[in-house]
């Protein structure tokens, strides 16, 4: 049985006369990629920052690594990573100065922080921006460096509040590639996000939450039973793809006006593909939706299922 | 402790780099407390070593509250301000190493404002052993005051239009260009509630050998208000973290 990192039991927050988050419980195991997905305001970075000792907890109980999270705070710390809604970063201070500033804070210094910084940069061919001031980053580079920030002292989870929001095809391709690989060396995912996709191709188990209650948790493999359908990924370009051109990248598809429509196609497969068509046929991708799974038709699936139940 | 500690200096030495050079922090810091030394230097050289006192103090008390208020500025704007509940360091020690960035950077300007100075006038320091406890101890209550002040407002980028809100009127009546002698009793009831009437009082006593209140009162106050508001603003900085 592998090791309960995250335990919350019937955690509350109030915010004066709102109830943000209503009785959740929730349990993550060392390792799980854990996808925590809901609509605006249904209470998702409000968890975040109650397991993470960011804000007091109204009321329940959370134990992190075992032990109880008010009272290890800065042990709890020093073992999570966390990047949230708002910049972790300094505007004013340049890539590396940043990195280092982080580092120190959790005792990683000299030599050491260095070679780590070093490492993550040229993962992501960063490099070449160690002198940069963050605020000259670019929307996507600012988020793959406060997410690298935010490992930049080795923790054992990391939490991500929609790390991926405002990020175009290639910069999500490359921030799940890179969760990916992290969480294959053991490190333990916490992911918030509004795009069933997202979750659904990186998540090993998830919860979902609606007006700051829990109404599904469980393994992925099991609530794709649940709601077996046909998925379709709509991509709109900004002008009409030629079907010749199309099929030598995509089999199940169809044109229709500037959409090209998949069907069934494995996501993170499609979205390289998808960028590289855009790259060839110089037809830049406005947007990528996935139609027939949308997370809305799952809450009012996972609502009406409760409904029955009762 | 240790830790904590060092996570103090670190996070003074990040607020140096980031916000010494920011045009906010050298106008209100550096350039007005200089241009009132240059006008007083000219219009009246004979009586200019009397304004001695009170032109240092303006300049620590600027020179720290605009260092704070800068650096809270633009974290709480910008919201970075939150990383710092994310780092293992406690309450008190975020709001020691914001204090610490601001007293560095009074000690440095008012130690360079002097220097240039009394270059050019010539006046012999009564006490310099006095003026060196001044600045440290001076520093240290206005840096904290001011942070304390940046933290309450609720609009962030206001903090440096409300600092002046508040710093203005402090300036007279705190004895910088006027005695408190020469002030009606009410303006003197505020007079000897403002922190830097003491700090004028004791860069007087060790600059001219002149006082109006004890020295060692006036060493009590100014530590006191600097523990004082480094309380408070560790309060704040809890409270800011819903
Ligand atoms: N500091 C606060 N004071 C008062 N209400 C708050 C505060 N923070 C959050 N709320 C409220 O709590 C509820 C949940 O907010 P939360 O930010 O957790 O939602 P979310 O799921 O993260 O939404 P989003 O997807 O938009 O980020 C909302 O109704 C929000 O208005
Ligand atoms: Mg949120």
């Amino acid at each position: 049985m592998r090791e309960t990192i995250i335990r919350a039991e019937n955690v509350t927050k109030n915010y004066g006369g709102l109830t943000a988050v209503d009785g959740v419980d929730i349990s993550i195991h060392g390792g799980d990629f854990f996808g925590f997905l809901g609509p605006n305001g249904a209470g998702k970075t409000t968890t975040i920052k109650m397991l993470t000792g960011l804000t007091n907890i109204s009321s329940g109980q959370v134990t992190v690594f075992g032990k109880q999270l008010n009272k290890n705070l800065n042990y709890i710390k020093k073992r999570i990573g966390i990047t949230g809604e708002s910049t972790n970063l300094f505007p004013d201070l340049t890539v590396k100065d940043n990195l280092k500033f982080k580092a120190k804070m959790f005792g990683v210094r000299g030599k050491e922080a260095e070679k780590r910084i070093k490492n993550y940069l040229s993962e992501f061919n960063l490099n070449s921006k160690t002198n940069t001031k963050y605020l000259f980053l670019s929307k996507g580079q600012k988020r793959i460096i406060s997410i690298l920030s935010s490992l930049i002292h080795k923790p054992d989870i990391i939490f991500l509040d929609e790390p991926t929001i405002g990020l175009d095809i290639k910069a999500r391709g490359i921030v799940y590639g890179f969760l990916r690989r992290l969480n294959g060396k053991g490190v333990t995912v916490f992911l918030t996000s509004h795009y069933f996709e997202e979750i659904e191709l990186l998540c090993s188990n998830l919860a979902v939450i609606n007006k700051g209650r829990i109404i599904y948790s469980g393994k992925m493999e099991e609530i794709k039973k649940l709601f077996p359908s046909d998925k379709i990924l709509a991509v709109r370009f900004d002008g009409k793809p030629v079907e010749f051109e199309a099929q030598r990248y995509f089999e199940n598809f169809r044109i229709s006006g500037n959409f090209l429509y998949l069907r069934n196609a494995e996501v993170s497969g499609a979205l390289e593909k998808i960028s590289k068509f855009s790259k060839e046929t110089k037809l830049k991708v406005i947007e990528v939706n996935t139609e027939g799974n949308k997370l809305e038709d799952l809450f009012v699936k996972l609502i009406k299922k409760d409904d029955r139940e009762k | 402790m240790k830790s904590e500690i060092r996570n103090i200096l670190h996070l003074a030495l990040k607020d140096v780099r980031a916000y010494y050079f920011k045009p906010a922090t050298i106008s209100w810091g550096i350039l007005f407390p200089l241009v009132f030394v240059l006008i007083f230097s000219l219009k009246n050289p004979a009586g200019f070593p009397s304004m001695l006192g009170g032109l240092f103090t303006m300049a620590i008390f600027f020179g720290t509250t605009s260092m704070t208020a800068t650096s809270i500025m633009l974290e709480r704007k910008t919201g970075v301000f939150n990383v710092y509940y994310t780092f293992p360091i406690s309450y008190c020690g975020i709001v020691l190493g914001k204090i610490l960035a601001g007293f560095l950077f009074g000690i440095f300007t008012t130690l360079s404002i002097c220097a240039i100075t009394l270059f050019f006038v010539k006046i012999r320091i009564f006490n310099a052993g006095l003026l060196i406890l001044w600045v440290i101890l001076s520093s240290f209550a206005f840096s904290s005051f001011g942070l304390f002040l940046s933290l309450i407002v609720k609009e962030a980028y206001d903090a440096m239009t409300y600092m002046n809100l508040i710093r203005l009127p402090l300036i007279f009546v705190s004895g910088i260009f006027l005695p408190v002698s020469s002030l009606t009793p009410t303006l003197k009831i505020f007079a000897y509630l403002s922190p830097m009437t003491y700090s004028v009082n004791l860069a007087e006593a060790s600059i001219l050998n002149r006082h109006f209140i004890g020295v060692s009162i006036s060493f009590i106050v100014l530590a006191t208000v600097g523990v004082l508001f480094t309380a408070l603003a560790a309060v704040r900085v809890e409270k800011l973290r819903d």
